[in-house]
């Protein structure tokens, strides 16, 4: 095996057991964590059918581009991939930014950390790739090179949207104090 | 609309957003958003404060008409 699959077997390994060690600690804690109050519930209602409208948009901009020009920008996998990426971006950045995104007393720490380590999982496959030779746009569309790349694109906005969510948190919290 | 009855309630009792919304088995966003006027708590969940707080729906929800 080479150094990029070493470096991903590594982070895999380090989130496992940071979600082993996090879920045996939540098991000690009081009853109602884990679970979305009627509020959350509500906008993660509202979060899943406009990501679903989203969605359904995007293929249906992709059928049109697809029945005029012959042909999409990149590689079919990779443009379907980012059909459903885009979906899921919409869907957490909706909930993040109206706090539903974590259950009651869900740790914000941890998430963020399984964040990163998809992010950089996602970058060392990428980088391993292009290492490898492979190109990420050939006669002009993208390659399916750039489906790790479009991932760690996702993670990025989802945490990005995390960390500008908790900086408005603790500033709400310092003006109730 | 705010309600700041519920602030006051909450305040009232010396307990944080935090500390409410812990005893009700909410976000202390939901709490929050309450006292914003931003959500429109359940039945359920305006019962639940009430408990905590001690005081009765009439107390801390309910709006007279305006004339």
């Amino acid at each position: 095996m080479d150094w990029g699959l070493w470096i991903m077997f590594a982070i895999l390994v380090v989130m496992v057991v940071c979600v082993v060690i996090i879920s045996n600690r939540r098991e000690k804690t009081a009853a109602q964590n884990g679970v979305f109050d009627e509020r959350q519930m509500k906008i993660r209602g509202d979060a899943f059918k406009w990501s679903f409208i989203v969605m359904v948009v995007y293929y249906m901009a992709y059928a049109i581009l697809i029945s005029f020009a012959g042909e999409g920008l990149g590689a079919p996998e990779l443009m379907i991939f980012i059909g459903l990426e885009l979906g899921l971006v919409f869907c957490s950045v909706y909930c993040i930014l109206r706090d539903a995104f974590l259950a009651i007393n869900r740790s914000f720490g941890f998430i963020v950390i399984l964040d990163v380590c998809c992010i950089v999982a996602q970058l060392v496959g990428y980088f391993r790739e292009r290492a490898q030779g492979a190109l990420l746009i050939e006669d002009g569309k993208l390659t399916t090179t750039g489906l790790p790349l479009s991932i760690a694109v996702s993670f990025m906005i989802i945490l990005v949207a995390l960390l500008v969510r908790r900086h408005y948190e603790k500033r709400e919290e310092q003006n109730e104090a | 609309m705010k309600n700041l009855r519920l602030k006051a309630a909450r305040a009232s009792l010396d307990l944080s957003q935090e500390e409410l919304a812990n005893k009700v088995g909410v976000s202390r966003q939901t709490i929050s958003a309450i006292e914003k006027g931003d959500y429109n708590p359940t039945i359920n969940l305006c019962v639940a404060i009430c408990r905590v707080l001690g005081r009765t729906l009439d107390d801390l929800f309910w709006d007279e008409p305006k004339e």
